[in-house]
């Protein structure tokens, strides 16, 4: 089912154009990447779909996003919050500083718990998820603060956090960018098992072409503000159409023993 | 290779003491690199690359060990001479943004390495060995009167390689040099110090995280994991045939852009089982080794292999985990 609909979308500031219309969509059960270098506008369209724009700097001029045939834009704040961390979460890209410093992770965890989706209690919850992330102990981890955990781990605690509430739809900011490569593998093998388990749309955001080969079933190529570029994988990876597209394939850079070639 | 190393580290290790312990940041670490060649270090953050980069240049203490740079012990030196020798290496950092100062032009920068190390050169040499050295680096002239942030991310890196190149240096000591940079611009920098170290014969000590871009520019790859060299190798032998279980399982989870090629790799996870070993008293891997008994709690394992070394107990066993096959289980 289509989960999520983003449909010509523009964002603008004053004087110029930062998101020029962009169309995508997010089904259930599926890893969607959203590509494109730094400054390509790809955390705008993560935090428009959550809502999260500064609106003093930043308006929505145009276009549509829909989450389960709900229209978000049009929604009054009241109703979006309820939305909010709910059916859409949010995993954000550096885990160093998402996490309050002076909360425990037990309060952190169990603050964005909602009761009325759940029969158990928001502390079974939270020890059942920790468990579900990878976590051996997590009765000790639901006492640490963040400052006693690696940053591997706190990325961990805020996949936990994201998942408190069963959420529909995960987008997922660059979640492994702070981390090393045998951490990154395992929080992404991590998401790509959740996603098989709840049937989560996930819409992951990355400029690492590597992880969407990996785990994406889908990408949208994103070029200052535009989407250059879409299909499945191997039609983007095997058969480029634009230009931008075949540039950032021809810039990766490889050992030859690690390509095809020698396999 | 047998020309005499153009710098050498011999049993190094850099201890930090804090109020309670004391934090070995490198450990009993023996490297070589050579002229025209270079060496790539590669490892998690806080296994202590750059701590190691920086007792190479002499910017941190070494507490024991010896350092030789074209065959004289610097370990020792006094701080004259390690002026002097400063002039040979040169070090480029992760973030040019912090290398640069934000209120001045790109052109100072230059002009200050002038100032300092070759003060009687007149205003015309000046300005034609700047000429040169931002041709090498393939910089527009014109740029020189634009401040940092008028510059783009690769200008920035090219302004610093040509700071660092003024001096002519026989070693440069690159930490992380492509991190900062985007995807499309990386190959530009990589390309680039490639072909100025076949123009002058610099070696390279490249310290990095990522192994795909060691695969493309080191000769040899050395892996470390909490302070120490645990696999040493040159590079090809390292990504067809990695032995220690560790560079298995970083290769192994290094994704590649090839969605057929990815369906079948697995990555080779080792989490940890146990607390870990303090330094010295066993393998610094154990506690994430699948194959660690006995030996490997008790004893630190020595270094075996002449070209390709291995610092495990039982290497052979090891370099079975995944058939050498950098993880692919087909």
């Amino acid at each position: 089912m289509n989960l999520l609909e983003v449909d010509n979308l523009v964002v603008e500031t004053k004087t110029t154009t930062i998101i020029n219309n962009v169309c995508l969509e997010v089904f259930e059960n599926e890893i969607v990447a959203l590509v494109g270098e730094s400054g390509s506008g790809k955390s705008m369209i993560a935090r428009s779909i959550m809502g999260l724009l500064p609106s003093e700097q930043l308006c929505i001029s145009s276009g549509s996003i829909e989450f389960q045939e709900n229209e978000l834009l049009t929604l009054p704040e009241q109703s979006m919050r309820k939305i909010r961390g709910r059916s859409i979460a949010y995993i954000p890209q550096s885990p160093l500083n998402a996490l309050n410093p002076m909360m425990s992770i037990e309060r952190q965890l169990i603050e964005s718990f909602d009761p009325q989706f759940h029969e158990i209690s928001p502390k079974e919850r939270a020890l059942f998820l920790l468990k579900r992330v990878g976590f051996l102990d997590p009765e000790r981890i639901m006492k640490s603060m963040p400052y006693q955990l690696s940053g591997g781990m706190r990325q961990r605690v805020l996949i936990a956090i994201s998942l408190m509430n069963a959420p529909k739809l995960l987008i997922a900011d660059e979640p492994t960018t702070a981390l090393d490569v045998t951490l990154q593998a395992e929080i992404l093998d991590l998401l790509q098992d959740l996603k098989q388990e709840y049937g989560l749309g996930i819409l992951f955001i990355t400029h690492d072409l590597g992880l969407v080969a990996r785990y994406a079933e889908r990408g949208y190529i994103l070029f200052s503000g535009k989407i250059v570029e879409e299909g499945p994988i191997n039609d983007l990876f095997y058969d480029p159409k634009e230009t931008y597209t075949k540039l950032l394939l021809s810039s990766l850079i490889h050992h030859p023993t690690m390509t095809g070639s020698i396999l | 290779m047998t020309d005499s190393p153009l710098f050498e580290l011999d049993r190094v290790s850099v201890d930090f003491k804090t109020s309670k312990t004391t934090v070995h940041a490198v450990h009993q670490v023996c490297l070589k690199g050579y002229k025209g060649k270079t060496l790539g270090v590669v490892g998690e953050s806080g296994s202590g690359k750059s701590t190691l980069a920086k007792a190479l240049l002499q910017l941190e203490r070494i507490s024991s060990g010896e350092i030789f740079f074209q065959n004289s012990s610097i370990s020792s030196a006094n701080k004259q001479s390690i002026r002097k020798l400063r002039r040979h290496m040169q070090l480029i950092f992760q973030d040019p943004d912090s290398t640069l100062n934000p209120r001045q032009t790109a052109g100072w920068h230059l002009n200050e390495v002038f100032s300092v190390h070759f003060p009687k050169l007149s205003k015309k040499e000046r300005q034609e060995t700047t000429e040169s050295i931002l041709e090498t680096v393939h910089l527009d002239p014109t740029l020189l009167n634009r401040y940092h942030f008028e510059l783009s991310g690769g200008q920035k890196q090219r302004l610093i390689i040509a700071r660092a190149l003024i001096l002519s240096p026989s070693l440069m000591v690159l930490d992380e040099p492509l991190s900062s940079l985007d995807a499309t611009l990386r190959k530009s920098i990589l390309l680039l110090l490639k072909e100025l170290q076949i123009k002058t014969q610099m070696g390279y000590l490249f310290i990095t995280h990522d192994l795909s871009t060691l695969g493309a520019i080191a000769d040899t790859v050395a892996v470390m994991y909490r302070g120490s060299v645990l696999e040493c190798a040159p590079t090809n032998e390292l990504y067809s045939s990695p032995t220690h279980p560790y560079t298995q399982s970083l290769l192994s989870c290094i994704p590649v852009a090839d969605p057929h090629l990815e369906k079948k790799r697995k990555p080779l996870f080792l989490p940890a089982t146990r607390p870990p070993l303090p330094t010295g008293t066993g393998c610094l891997f154990a506690h994430r080794c699948p194959l660690a008994k006995g030996l490997c709690y008790t004893q630190e394992p020595t270094f075996s292999g002449t070209t390709h070394t291995v610092a495990c107990h039982y290497a052979q066993e090891a370099a079975a985990l995944t058939g050498g096959c950098r993880g692919c289980n087909t």
